[in-house]
């Protein structure tokens, strides 16, 4: 199966990679914002792919890192940026590698004489190149990361080494006869100074032994991404055909939310004004970008992102920053992906409504849904049931839904895991932050639940929300618990339902009551409000929307009909608008369910008939009514066989 | 989960520039190219095409072309077939590497028997089928090579050696199917190539000792000699209890070792009509490579008062027209006389001179012989004859006959439907492995070979549905077509016996 839907992230990084614009030399760090399992890694992966052989490129996986200092990324880098760009020569980073000699040294004299001796003594030694190649080998370490996967070959190690060995060997005595590229560069640091470039070196010594002290570290990690960064520039600058392709070298960084990852994102930021060498995209699962984008934002995808707007942009709040949120397939995605399962035992069609209904186009889930259904074809599709299924591999013996919940969730701690489950009864994260310290979530300070890699920002304007597939499958966590337990579902409910009630949130009431099963209920208020002369149509309408999407405890197995049927007995059979209402909110809400087997056609007439009828009852504006009801009809056909 | 996100030739990034070293290039090519040509006509001598060695194959007694080819017919009276395939493979290959996987149909293509030039036929209709219907997936595209490891498979280990050296070369060999006829040669390439764990599919290797525990990663689409045979005797058995008669029995066998198919042959006559075997004395004749004579004896011995009518003839298809044919000059034993035997027999079905005796005498009404088989597949039977429903499958790949401009006739020996279904599975196995990976490694596709099992994973052939036994490798069978041969028409179908 081919990863769908990538055109736009592609497009991005392909028109931010580009030299020579109109936009001036600065480029924001373009920031792909998606939760686990969305294919944030599959992009770069799939991205690294078109660059092979076309452009140098380097990828950094910072979940992945045995040694994740800023030096340690900027070898890998180096590393990467041959092995993958080998066209155009190789790129020797003399500055970086002189840097990491002095800092790699044992504590130089404190009496700066002294120290210039012991450093030009011990730069010396690399004037042979085995130590030198050994020295690097040694920097570079085993690899541990997607950067340097495979094997770091003495080619590459000599390539990056290439230029620093005339630097060193052109040092002779105790003052250098002649200056070489990566000594100079110490003396001015392209910022037109006048240091003493062994002075620089043993100041880097010092920081590099007392990195927590007065921000050392992060003066040695911008001097090392300045010197990188120069190196780069020399590059270019040496190289032709490098210039001439118009590119920028591509540095891809996965999985930047960590320490490290934001460690090296903010040191590059600090070094990298001004410079038209490289473009970087990083990925994130949202803390990075709700730290530098806020988290009430609504953010473009990669399919709406505008480069050039942003490029125009001087003045744009995000700064240094283009946060973008991975966009999810679309229906069109999963039908191509369904055409190409060849499905013959089950239907295509319902496959396709039916993952994506339960997905909503989330990439990761999305394709092993696929890949069970394929592998467990039958009709009628019934995903609860394919997700208690184990696939035929010898992979061992997990549920495709815990393959799921592995995906989305990753390794989270039970505690965690717990939490979050109570956090998703709640519409969005602000109202999950309403219930720290509270019943449902006693002991549960704000920054907990804020911090969690669930949120989405920039989905709406609003609070973030979580992926409906990641909500869905914390919802069922919560479902299994004790419902009566103070944390199960009647009681997180309950509370919500008070909450809303108690700041005036009628739907928010409504839509908590109904997640408690209360349909008769709801059905009254939302009767008496369509009979209110004051609540226009669409208003209605879209109040119903938002309290049907209440999440349901119960398991609906069997035909969705025979459900909805129950639910609204006590309604009678009179085709009352109490009748129609009722029809809605039970038939709306169990479509609602993403779960329920394939057999929805008739479940879809009735909730067509219902508009239909509650349309001929409206006395004002009956169009949208006549909308949904068109809308259902159409449904009702595409679940039919 | 590295993907491929759109087609390569879409990748915005252009290819770097042309380095401008131009005259010391075109200096130094035209060195090379001097050296280059001496080179080559040396080389020619040694070489038919690239990747293909001129050898001499001393069981066949001549020179013979042997390696790996995309594009190289290794006889002429396969050029078409080739020449359809390159076709087939630009379209494979059109997104550049990484879009692409490779197939490779390893056979003893020079074997001047007509089954190779219907399996080859059959392997590229199921190739262009594969890449270009809505089938078995659609991605990644597969490319086909030819593997000719000589007439008699005794190169197997240098082909098999360059096929290995594929796997992780550029055109990511990810599977083999074909593999040849059931002979030790066969086996032991197979055993070579489950080393790098490529799956083997076969489509005429009907050996009943031969399964997954000789090679893992093997998998055939045919019925075994011994499914066969259980299907026959079950119809001989049923015509006694019908006609109150019982029948005796004579093996004609085949007396070279290394020919697994005539050892299969023997032990399953041996199995299901040991009865019969035993009411003839248990009668026994040997032949061998040049049979002449030894058929003159056989045929002698029928004129015995208490000569057996049922013949279980035990050899190999390309030796039967001449046993036929001294059958029908036998001087005594002027009733029909019965020849049992197994699918190899389909080869009488082929246009050939030598055929024609053997042809008539099955029409003959003087001195008659009938001649009963289980075939590979029959395309008489599955247009719905025998009161089965007609195989949609099976007029689609007459169609992609008729348009790729292959005889449609060559499907009645049933060896191509054979090829065509090997490579479906084939690629069906690459591209349920190619979920998780685009270009998933030989393991993940021999994983999905045998994933084949129930019937929902099952891969609709042209011979019906193809589900594979994880245990043996071996289709699963139920019942098998009894036939009676008649080839200039269409065969009688004696009905569907059951295999166990």
């Amino acid at each position: 199966m081919r990863l769908k839907g990538r055109r736009g992230a592609v497009t991005l990084v392909h028109a931010l990679s580009k030299r020579d614009t109109p936009h001036g030399p600065d480029r924001p760090v373009l920031l792909l914002t998606g939760p686990r399992g969305s294919g944030k890694t599959a992009l770069l992966n799939g991205i690294g792919e078109y660059l092979d052989g076309r452009l140098p490129y380097a990828k950094v996986d910072f979940e992945e890192l045995a040694r994740d200092t800023v030096c340690d990324v900027l070898n890998m880098i180096s590393i990467d940026f041959n092995r993958h760009g080998a066209p155009y020569g190789r790129m020797a980073f003399p500055r970086l590698v002189l840097g990491q000699i002095a800092m790699a040294e044992p504590r130089l004299n404190e009496v700066r004489a002294l120290a210039r001796q012991e450093l030009q003594e011990r730069f010396e030694k690399y004037h042979r190149v085995d130590e030198l190649r050994k020295f690097f080998a040694q920097a570079v370490g085993t690899p541990a990361s997607g950067a340097t996967q495979g094997i770091v070959t003495s080619d590459l190690i000599d390539a990056v080494l290439g230029v620093v060995l005339i630097g060193l060997r052109s040092w002779r005595g105790a003052r250098p006869v002649v200056i070489g590229p990566g000594t100079s560069w110490y003396r001015h640091q392209d910022r037109g100074l006048d240091h003493d470039p062994l002075d620089v070196l043993i100041d880097l010594n010092a920081w590099a032994h007392d990195r927590d002290t007065a921000g050392n570290g992060a003066k040695a990690d911008e001097l090392m991404l300045s010197a990188f960064l120069a190196d780069l520039r020399a590059a270019f600058r040496r190289r032709r055909r490098l210039r001439g392709a118009g590119y920028r070298c591509v540095i891809m960084l996965d999985n930047a939310d960590t320490k490290a990852g934001r460690a090296f994102l903010d040191a590059l930021i600090s070094a990298g004004e001004r410079q038209d060498t490289i473009m970087v995209t990083a990925t994130t699962r949202g803390p990075l970008t709700t730290d530098v984008a806020g988290s009430n934002r609504l953010l473009p995808t990669t399919e709406t992102a505008d480069v050039d707007k942003r490029l125009d942009a001087r003045d744009d709040a995000d700064g240094h920053w283009f946060p973008v949120r991975l966009a999810d397939l679309t229906t069109a995605h999963v039908h191509e992906l369904v055409r190409d399962l060849d499905l013959r035992r089950c239907n295509g069609k319902h496959a396709e409504m039916a993952v994506y209904g339960f997905t909503q186009g989330h990439a990761g889930a999305t394709a092993l849904l696929l890949s069970a259904i394929a592998q467990h074809q039958a009709d009628p599709i019934d995903l609860r049931r394919i997700l208690e299924m184990s696939p035929q591999t010898a992979s061992g013996p997990q549920t495709y839904g815990e393959r799921l919940r592995g995906m989305l969730l990753g390794d989270l701690p039970d505690a965690e895991a717990d939490l979050l489950a109570t956090c998703a009864a709640a519409r969005d994260m602000a109202e999950a932050v309403q219930m720290a310290g509270q019943a449902p979530l006693p002991d549960v300070r704000v920054k907990r639940i804020t911090d969690a890699e669930v949120w989405m920002p920039g989905t709406s304007t609003g609070s973030p929300v979580m992926h409906p597939v990641v909500r869905r499958l914390l919802l069922q966590r919560l479902a299994e618990r004790d419902p009566g337990a103070e944390n199960g579902w009647t009681t997180v409910y309950g509370w919500l339902r008070g909450n809303a009630e108690s700041h005036g949130d009628t739907t928010g009431e409504l839509h908590h009551a109904l997640a408690l099963g209360e349909v008769e209920h709801v059905t009254e208020e939302m009767t008496r409000r369509f009979h209110h002369p004051d609540v226009p149509t669409k208003t209605w309408l879209d109040e119903l929307k938002a309290v049907v999407a209440a999440p349901c405890r119960a398991r609906i197995e069997g035909p969705p009909l025979d459900h909805v049927n129950g639910m609204k007995r006590w309604a009678g059979y009179e085709p009352t608008i109490t009748h129609s209402v009722a029809t809605l909110v039970a038939g709306l809400w169990v479509a609602s369910e993403p779960l329920i087997d394939s057999r929805r056609a008739a479940l879809y007439q009735q909730i067509e008939n219902a508009f239909s009828e509650l349309s001929g009852k409206c006395s004002n504006d009956s169009e949208p009514l006549t909308a949904e009801a068109a809308r259902y009809g159409a449904l009702a056909t595409r679940w039919g066989r | 989960m590295t993907q491929t996100l759109l087609p390569l030739e879409e990748n915005p990034w252009p290819r770097p520039p042309r380095r401008r070293w131009g005259w010391i290039v075109a200096g130094v090519c035209a060195v090379v190219l001097l050296a280059y040509g001496g080179f080559q006509v040396v080389d020619h001598l040694s070489r038919c095409a690239p990747g293909v060695a001129r050898v001499t194959v001393a069981a066949a007694g001549r020179e013979e072309c042997v390696g790996i080819s995309d594009s190289y017919a290794f006889e002429p009276r396969f050029q078409h077939v080739v020449n359809a395939l390159i076709t087939e493979n630009e379209f494979a290959t059109a997104g550049g590497e990484g879009t692409y996987v490779t197939v490779a149909f390893a056979a003893g293509l020079t074997n001047p028997d007509g089954r190779v030039v219907a399996e080859l036929e059959g392997a590229v209709a199921g190739l262009r089928r594969a890449n270009r219907e809505n089938l078995v997936g659609s991605r990644p595209l597969i490319k086909m090579v030819l593997a000719n490891m000589d007439s008699e498979q005794t190169h197997w280990q240098e082909v098999t050696d360059d096929l290995l050296e594929m796997v992780d070369g550029p055109d990511r060999l990810r599977a083999v199917v074909g593999l040849g006829l059931s002979s030790d040669e066969a086996v032991n390439g197979m055993r070579r190539l489950s080393e790098a764990e490529l799956p083997m599919i076969a489509d005429v290797m009907t050996a009943d000792d031969i399964t997954k525990k000789q090679a893992n990663g093997f998998a055939r689409v045919n019925p075994t000699v011994g499914e066969e045979l259980a299907a026959v005797a079950q119809y001989v058995r049923t015509t006694e209890e019908r006609t109150a008669e019982q029948r005796s029995a004579m093996m004609v066998t085949y007396s070279e070792e290394n020919d697994r198919y005539a050892a299969a042959l023997s032990n399953a006559f041996k199995t299901r009509f040991g009865e019969h075997w035993k009411r003839s004395g248990r009668v026994s004749n040997p032949f061998s490579r040049d049979p002449g004579i030894n058929f003159d004896l056989i045929v002698g011995s029928l004129c015995d008062d208490d000569s057996p009518d049922l013949i279980l003839y035990g050899g190999r298809g390309k030796d039967l027209p001449a046993f036929i044919q001294y059958l029908s000059q036998r001087k005594c034993h002027d009733d029909e006389v019965t020849i049992v035997t197994g699918s190899d027999a389909a080869r009488l079905l082929t246009d050939s001179p030598e055929n024609k005796p053997a042809v008539d005498a099955l029409y003959s009404q003087e001195k008659p012989i009938s001649l009963i088989y289980s075939p590979l597949a029959e395309p008489a039977v599955l247009r719905g004859g025998a009161g089965q429903p007609a195989e949609p499958q099976l007029v689609k790949l007459e169609q992609t006959f008729r348009d790729v401009g292959f005889d449609p006739r060559h499907l009645r020996t049933g060896w191509a439907i054979m090829a065509h279904d090997a490579v479906l599975v084939a690629a069906r196995a690459i591209r349920l492995a190619a979920l998780s990976n685009p270009i998933p490694p030989p393991r993940k596709v021999r994983d999905h070979i045998y994933l084949m099992s129930p019937k929902v994973n099952g891969v609709q052939g042209a011979s019906g549905l193809i589900e594979i036994d994880p245990e043996t490798g071996n289709r699963r069978i139920e019942r098998l077509p009894v036939l009676r041969l008649l080839p200039r028409g269409e065969p009688e179908i004696l009905g569907l016996y059951p295999v166990r």
